[in-house]
């Protein structure tokens, strides 16, 4: 896969965080990609991965501390949470909401379902640190105030 | 549409949650969710809804699966496809097997709420 692949269906993923943060949060996101040292995802933090088969394989890897997965979960809850595991399962379904619309961009530009979606699988831990090696990935970084999240989109090799 | 009877299918308890949020202050009854289809067939025996919200991408039984035995038993059921792909190919798919309502996740209010009343008149949203 060319490295202009992952530029170009990146750039699909930042229009669906974009999109879908609007849509679901009522928050505009600002997109800070190269600017990591305007984002804190330190600490306790929470990790959804989505794996993307089909003509093209990869996974989505989205990043954000337990405060920020705390006040997107609430939004989307309408509310408090009623019991903790629920913390894990909105951040499962925001990353599938999310990388659905992005999936959704790049099948429709290649007129056909080149990409489906894997279920979500979630982590949490103290400076928690996932490595997937022999991919070509793309960084995006996504903020305001003290919402802050990380996206790792990667293709290839897995 | 007061007291229509809504089942939610769908894995995801928010989308539970936001269907109530979005129908029960127009009056609709949204009885109850099923985490997969197999369960979701079970919940349509027992409630005989008029409508049903149906996710696509659910463990044990998914929605293009479900929606084959839903219509099989009722080919007039309402059926509203929700899920967070929308491609043409999956819609096209969706179409093949009956369905004529899809809304892309996440969704407005509105948006389900005129869905539905569409499927109730007999059209479609294409």
């Amino acid at each position: 896969m060319s490295e202009n692949i992952v530029e170009i269906y990146g750039e699909y993923f930042r229009r669906a965080v974009e999109e879908i943060s609007t849509e679901l949060l009522d928050i505009k996101l600002n997109d800070l990609s190269g600017k990591e040292d305007r984002i804190s995802i330190h600490g306790k933090k929470l990790d959804v991965i989505i794996g993307m088969t089909g003509d093209y394989k990869g996974r989505l890897l989205l990043e954000s501390t337990e405060e920020s997965a705390r006040t997107i979960t609430e939004i989307m809850n309408f509310g408090t949470l009623e019991r903790e595991s629920d913390l894990y399962l909105y951040m499962g379904e925001f990353a599938n909401i999310l990388s659905g619309r992005a999936i959704t961009f790049i099948n429709n530009s290649n007129q056909k379902k080149i990409i489906r979606l894997t279920p979500p699988a979630i982590f949490s831990g103290v400076d928690l640190e996932i490595t997937t090696p022999n991919i070509e990935f793309i960084n995006l970084c996504f903020g305001k105030d003290d919402l802050h999240i990380r996206l790792n989109i990667g293709f290839g090799g897995v | 549409m007061e007291g229509l009877k809504v089942l939610v299918i769908d894995d995801s308890p928010f989308i539970f949650k936001a269907v109530k949020k979005a129908l029960e202050p127009r009056g609709m009854n949204v009885i109850d969710s099923a985490s997969n289809g197999k369960v979701g067939l079970e919940l349509i025996e027992k409630y005989q809804p008029e409508v049903i919200t149906l996710d696509v991408t659910m463990p044990i039984m998914n929605g293009i699966e479900t929606a084959r035995h839903i219509f099989k038993e009722n080919p007039d059921a309402n059926v509203i496809m929700m899920s967070a792909m929308g491609d043409d190919a999956l819609i096209e798919e969706a179409k093949e097997i009956g369905v004529k309502h899809f809304i892309p996740k996440p969704f407005k209010a509105d948006l389900l709420y005129n869905t539905i009343e569409k499927a109730l008149a007999g059209g479609n949203n294409e």
